[in-house]
């Protein structure tokens, strides 16, 4: 059984963007110990079709335009993000995104941040200005 | 920093508000429906109410009605998860400061706390 993470995101949202920027990296360097899953709240199919053809992310994104995960996920603030481990229990759940809840996320996958890929930062340089990869 | 009133009938919703305006230096008392806000409120001054729309025992309008009646000059925002016609007019009718939809970004929703609390 994998690790899962689960995130509710919008895709308007800086800062479920940074989040969802680190979970790639993450994703890509951890894919045999690791699930993925991202909800989406974007009312508008339009709108979460372009960011995903922007951002190319990996793992699979699911659409609740109807919002009905808030309530019976208890989702206020984006994005909030659930840490289940491999017995399917929530071990950890983030509210928001900054370096804490990097290196909380991190530290909960025995991972460090220089053993992820930089690359996979590039589709954040197409939005305008050069970007450190 | 301001005293706040949360009012919201989930415990998890009150918590995550309370935490998020705790965390700016504010102090917060909860209240778990409306009726509830309404009596705390009659009892003890706030400088902002922090309320969701649906609430049991009174519902957020008719907290609202009843709160700007009584303390015209008490700051009211609201927490929605759908930006209904309904809800909008009837905000606008009685005087609602401001609005958060649901879900929100940790900034923009202090950023909008901020702004009815410094008008």
């Amino acid at each position: 059984m994998k690790k899962v993470i689960l995130t509710f995101f919008t895709s308007w949202s800086k800062s479920c963007q940074a989040e969802l920027d680190n979970l790639q990296a993450i994703y890509g360097a951890n894919r045999s110990d690791l699930e993925i899953l991202a909800v989406s709240f974007d009312k508008k199919t339009k709108d979460l079709k372009t960011f995903l053809a922007k951002t190319n992310l990996p793992f699979p994104v699911l659409q609740d335009k109807k919002l009905l995960s808030i309530d019976t996920y208890q989702i206020l603030i984006i994005p909030t993000t659930f840490c289940i481990n491999r017995n399917g229990v929530i071990e950890k759940v983030f509210v928001d995104y900054d370096d804490n809840v990097k290196k909380a996320l991190e530290e909960w996958l025995g991972i460090r941040s220089s053993d992820l890929p930089s690359e996979v930062r590039l589709w954040r340089t197409k939005e305008g200005g050069a970007k450190d990869g | 920093m301001a005293k706040i009133l949360v009012a919201d009938d989930q415990a998890s919703m009150r918590l995550i508000i309370s935490n998020m305006l705790k965390e700016k230096g504010h102090t917060v008392v909860e209240a778990e429906d409306g009726l509830s806000a309404y009596n705390r409120l009659k009892q003890d001054s706030f400088d902002l109410v922090v309320a969701d729309v649906n609430m049991p025992k009174m519902n957020g309008l008719e907290f609202l009605k009843k709160v700007k009646a009584e303390k015209p000059s008490a700051k009211v925002i609201f927490v929605t998860g759908m930006l209904e016609e309904t809800v909008k007019l009837g905000a606008e009718n009685f005087g609602l400061d401001g609005l958060i939809i649901k879900p929100f970004e940790k900034s923009d929703a202090l950023e909008t706390i901020e702004k009815v609390l410094n008008r």
